[in-house]
């Protein structure tokens, strides 16, 4: 493709040749009618020169080639063929000389020059533009220096002067050349013409001849129309020969001899026609015409040899000046050859070097247009005339807005003369050292600035201007104020960390501690500078410290080791210690930064973590608990090898998610995989438990229990689940227990339903029982005490004596207290069947009411009465009245005997959460050796004579308490009254 | 003055009604007293039924003492049958019981007895319990002016 289109490119490039020269041969033809002969060359030099312009070398040699061929073939005497005259032939090689020197020249030089200008004129314009100070001063001496500078000129006009030399002095060698061949050719027309006018004689005397034979007038007319030519002929010749004095004498002795014939033959003719025949035959035997004829024809010939030896004369000196001519040729084409090859050999250099000045300038350019820099130039009258790409940014002022104008305007007012003094300081030749001061921009903001200012030299060493770069150190001062602030960070820090920290030189020289390492170490500056820290060692690990310490100096690598450092207080504690390199910007190390990490916390926490892990471990194992996990991110499967032997797998079996689903019963497929939904869709938070069967490559059924939680990463829409896993259990042995204890509770739940049975009816016949003991067994003793008290009161003193009524009394008091038993015991009874109801009770108005009751009952009796108030509890209140009644009766009761009788309900210091309430009397008392036959019924302590009761009392208080799931305890002494203490549980 | 009616005491104990009825004289009771063995014949009796079918239609008893622990109908059915009936069903009605079973106490006032009086192991007690009895309903022994 690139070939194919490189060849037509080539192609084209010589056809374009081709096409000049046609065109410059019609436009030669077309002027033809002007120029005639001259100037054959002309256009088709003109083609060479444009073809060389355009087109390069090669078809500029082409167009030589063809305009030489055609100017030859259209435009050389003889037309339509190539050959031509010698002179024409010199003409033609100096044409193919100029024409091969100008395709050179052309070809050759101009392009590459200008591709070497066309390469370098936009950056050469830009540099002209922003950097280059114009030459303001030019002189007549810059010119010829220019002139000298630029050595394409010099050689061009070199060559010129060859070719214009070479063109004159072949210009002269062409006049004389042209000059022989004229006088050649003139020689030629005088032969020619000597040639004519003898034979014009002889025909004169042959026309006499045949009229002096005839006689006859019609031979005569000829005769006179030569004659008549005679003169003429000789005319011309005597102008031909204008030049020659020889040839001018002879002419006049021909004209005389010419005359003299004449004369002669006009007597013939007269004789003839006066004598006749004979006459003239005898005049022309002895006639002195004959002797005339021959001199005339001798001096004819004398003429003759003189032209002719004129001829070969001229001959001669024609070819003397075209071998001349050739010569010149030769010489002057070698050396404007010599003159060419040099010159474009220079010029070659001169553009190389020219295109590497302008490459540099370009590249100075783009430096300066590139730097962040300011790069001003000033004339010395303090005018802006360069103005880059980093000026713009920094003062904000494009370079059109301020080229030409003063450079004042970027300095503030307060500091107007700053500049003067620069220029006045560079005027003197000197550069300004580096100052710092505020500029302003365009928007009005002040700008610290560095400026460096150095003159402006023109190529001929002249001062023209001042540059100044200006640099932006605004953010160079902040940055300093930032660094400052960063290292006060960095002490701060440093200071604050609980890490020891410290800093040394590249050699190792300790210079900075923070505080942490004082106060870890209690050492003070002095002690531990340098290298001094090797006292805070352990001796013995210190030899391996310093070897490593030393290596890591050697070789700039990190350092990080774990050893001892003695503490303040003398306990040597391991350090992990890390010390790094801080390098500067070629790798050098300018200080090390070392830090030690106190680690016997890490250490026993890495401990602690290892026998937890341990401790995981091994609780797995007893547990026989395997470990499942499926990153769902990644979709990796972990199983540990418990996990995979629940599932009756090998080792390396592949698992994941549709093969541990195969591997589950069949029956509980759907419910795991549905517990498995649901756990991934994050209900119940994403917790999974789920029991189910597997079946083992050997067709065995295992129970296995997996246990597990998805994670979650994002929120609301981007939630997502990353990852489940768990723990799964073997659970066949407990699946087995379990369906065992099914069996048994079935069974269990049979029998007791059966005992429930059998003891709701024994409830029914204990509840027959009572009823039928409140009635039945009631009914006999009403009998036996009604009719004893109608006999006492209707009979007594008649038919009973003192004795039988003493008797009948007794009776009666015995089937009282027969009523009473069987009335306490039933209500002991109904205690228990009794529908219990919690509910808050207020037990101090209970105890207040109760025991107003008593003192109702017995009005005569005086007894200090104690109750706390407030006191409440979570209870029956029936029940709770019930107790209240008998502890308090019990109180009273035994109170009666007692002087100063005091009764107190209230609460005492509580052990457990439920209040402990109490009921103390300081009333007959008990001996504690029997407080184990307190409670139960019918159990009495006092003998009825002394106190009166029935021994269902206690019992029915402790029911009453058991059945609130409290407790009741009593402390007495015999005499000195008695406490029981209640709880009532719940939360009392 | 109130015409002074009988009063009808229904229980199968002898010792009881003896003592009952010793009671009630000694509390001044002067109206006659009608006594049956059991519920079936307290019915008949009320209803002018059975054995007591030619009695007369009119003679309603001014109150009823109803021992609740009956032979053939119980107490508390004769109660919820007299209560039942519109003939009787204003007649008062004491329960007279040797239970202090509050299931017993609440179905008799649930089914419309109008008052319960406990028969006490002690003669004196009862003799209490009937006189207030007595005062309270029958207002039959006004003390001769």
């Amino acid at each position: 493709m690139s070939a194919s289109s490189a060849s037509f490119s080539t192609l084209y490039r010589y056809g374009i040749s081709v096409v000049a020269v046609v065109m410059a041969t019609a436009i030669r033809a077309a002027l033809e009618p002007v120029l005639g002969r001259e100037a054959p060359y002309l256009p088709f030099v003109l083609a060479i020169l444009l073809v060389g312009h355009f087109e390069g070398m090669g078809p500029a040699f082409l167009a030589t080639g063809l305009s030489t061929l055609s100017t030859a073939w259209f435009f050389l005497e003889p037309q339509r063929s190539l050959i031509a005259s010698p002179s024409a032939r010199a003409a033609l090689v100096m044409f193919v000389v100029v024409g091969a020197a100008l395709s050179i020249l052309i070809g050759h030089v101009r392009p590459s020059l200008v591709s070497a200008l066309k390469a370098a004129e936009t950056p050469r314009k830009r540099i002209e533009m922003l950097y280059l100070t114009p030459d303001t001063g030019e002189t007549a001496r810059n010119v010829w220096v220019k002139f000298w500078q630029r050595p394409h000129f010099f050689w061009l006009s070199l060559a010129a002067i060859v070719v214009v030399l070479e063109a004159g002095s072949f210009a002269s060698i062409w006049t004389r050349f042209s000059e022989r061949e004229q006088w050649s050719l003139h020689t030629h027309q005088v032969l020619e013409k000597l040639e004519s006018l003898l034979s014009t004689l002889n025909e004169i005397e042959t026309r006499q001849r045949s009229y002096l034979l005839t006689g006859e007038d019609r031979d005569l007319a000829p005769y006179r129309e030569e004659s008549e030519e005679i003169p003429v002929r000789l005319d011309e010749i005597q102008e031909l020969t204008a030049d020659n004095p020889r040839q001018q004498e002879q002419i006049k002795n021909l004209r005389r001899l010419i005359a003299a014939r004449n004369v002669a033959l006009e007597k013939n003719i007269e004789l003839r026609q006066a004598r006749g025949l004979l006459a003239v035959d005898e005049f022309i035997k002895d006639s002195p015409g004959k002797g005339t004829m021959e001199q005339i024809r001798k001096s004819l010939a004398e003429m003759k040899s003189e032209e002719s030896f004129l001829l070969d004369r001229r001959n001669e000196a024609a070819l003397a000046s075209a071998k001349t001519m050739a010569e010149m040729m030769v010489s002057g084409a070698s050396l404007l050859l010599i003159v060419l090859v040099a010159g474009s050999r220079v010029i070659d250099r001169h553009i190389s070097a020219r295109k590497q000045d302008i490459e540099l300038s370009a590249s100075l350019a783009a430096i300066v247009n590139s730097t962040e820099d300011a790069i001003i130039g000033e004339s010395l009258d303090g005018l802006i005339l360069s103005w880059n790409r980093g000026a713009e940014k920094l003062y904000g002022y494009t370079a059109a807005e301020v080229l030409g104008r003063p450079s004042l305007l970027l300095s503030p007012p307060e500091i107007p003369d700053e500049m003067g003094t620069v220029l006045r300081h560079i005027s003197r030749g000197k550069e300004t050292e580096r100052y710092e001061t505020v500029r302003i921009a365009k928007d009005g903001r002040k700008i610290d600035v560095a400026i460096t200012s150095s003159p402006i030299i023109n190529r001929i060493g002249e001062l023209i201007g001042v540059s100044a770069i200006t640099r932006d150190i605004t953010g160079r001062i902040r940055a300093q104020e930032k660094l400052r602030e960063s290292e006060a960070q960095f002490r701060t820090l440093a200071n604050a960390i609980p890490q020891l920290c410290w800093m040394a030189n590249a050699d190792g020289w300790v210079f900075w501690y923070n505080r942490r390492w004082y106060e870890y170490t209690g050492a003070t500056p002095e002690q531990v500078e340098g290298w001094a820290w090797q006292s805070l060692h352990d001796p013995e690990v210190l030899p391996a410290v310093m070897e490593r310490w030393n290596g890591s100096i050697a070789s700039g690598e990190l350092f990080d080791m774990v050893f001892p450092l003695r503490g303040a207080d003398g306990v040597f504690r391991p350090f992990l210690t890390r010390v790094m390199p801080l390098r500067d910007k070629d790798g050098q190390i300018t200080r090390w930064f070392g830090t030690n990490t106190d680690i016997s916390e890490q250490t026993i926490t890495e401990e602690k973590l290892r026998r937890v892990l341990e401790q995981r471990d091994q609780a797995m194992e007893a547990g026989d608990l395997g470990t499942w996990d499926y990153r769902l991110e990644t979709g990796e499967v972990f199983w540990d090898e418990r996990c995979r032997s629940m599932f009756g797998m090998m080792t390396g079996d592949r698992i994941d998610y549709d093969a541990e689903i195969q591997l589950i019963h069949p029956e509980d497929r759907v419910a795991v995989a549905e517990a498995k939904q649901q756990a991934l869709a994050g209900v119940n938070d994403g917790m999974y438990h789920q029991e189910f069967r597997v079946i083992w490559p050997d067709g065995s059924v295992h129970w296995v229990a997996s246990h597990g939680r998805v994670l979650f990463k994002g929120e609301g829409r981007s939630r997502r689940a990353v990852r489940f896993n768990g723990v799964k259990m073997n659970i066949t042995d407990r699946k087995r227990a379990e369906s065992e204890i099914l069996d048994l509770n079935a069974t269990l739940e049979r029998r007791v339903q059966e005992r429930t049975g059998q003891l709701e009816s024994a409830i029914r016949e204990l509840e027959a029982f009572s009823y039928s003991v409140s009635h039945d067994l009631r009914a006999p003793l009403r009998s036996v005490e009604g009719f004893a008290k109608i006999l006492l009161r209707d009979y007594s003193g008649r038919v009973l004596d003192e004795i039988a009524a003493d008797y009948m009394k007794r009776m009666r008091a015995a089937t009282q207290r027969m009523g009473k038993l069987i009335g306490d015991l039933l209500a002991l009874s109904r205690l228990t069947r009794q529908e219990m109801s919690r509910q808050r009770v207020n037990l101090s108005e209970i105890a207040h009411s109760v025991l107003m009751e008593y003192a109702a009952r017995e009005p005569d009796r005086c007894v200090q009465v104690e109750v706390e108030s407030g006191l409440f509890a979570d209870a029956d209140p029936a029940l709770a009245r019930v107790a209240l009644e008998n502890l308090l009766g019990n109180a009273w009761k035994y109170t009666g005997k007692t002087a100063a009788a005091t009764i107190a309900f209230g609460t005492c210091g509580s052990s457990r959460s439920e209040a402990t309430f109490f009921v103390r009397d300081n009333g007959a008392g008990f001996d504690m050796a029997h407080v184990d036959q307190l409670f139960a019924p019918f159990q009495r302590l006092h003998r009825a004579e002394e106190f009166e009761g029935t021994g269902i009392g206690l019992a029915t208080v402790q029911r009453v308490i058991r059945r609130h799931g409290g407790r009741v305890w009593a402390d007495a002494k015999p005499g000195q009254g008695a406490v029981f203490y209640f709880t009532l549980g719940g939360d009392g | 003055m109130t015409r002074v009616g009988n009063m009808l005491l229904v229980e199968d104990n002898k010792d009881d009604e003896l003592l009952t009825l010793d009671a009630l004289r000694n509390a001044g009771v002067s109206n006659s007293i009608f006594v049956v063995r059991d519920g079936q014949e307290a019915l008949d009796y009320l209803f002018v039924e059975g054995s007591f079918a030619t009695r007369d239609r009119n003679d309603r008893p001014c109150i009823i003492l109803l021992d609740l622990k009956l032979p053939k109908i119980s107490g508390m059915e004769v109660l919820r049958r007299i209560k039942a009936d519109e003939r009787t069903k204003r007649l008062p009605v004491v329960v007279l019981t040797t239970s202090s079973e509050a299931e017993d106490i609440h179905n008799c006032y649930g089914n419309g007895a109008n008052s319960y009086v406990r028969k006490p192991v002690e003669y004196e007690k009862f003799l209490e319990a009937i006189r207030h009895l007595g005062l309270y309903w029958t207002l039959v022994n006004e003390p001769a002016n």
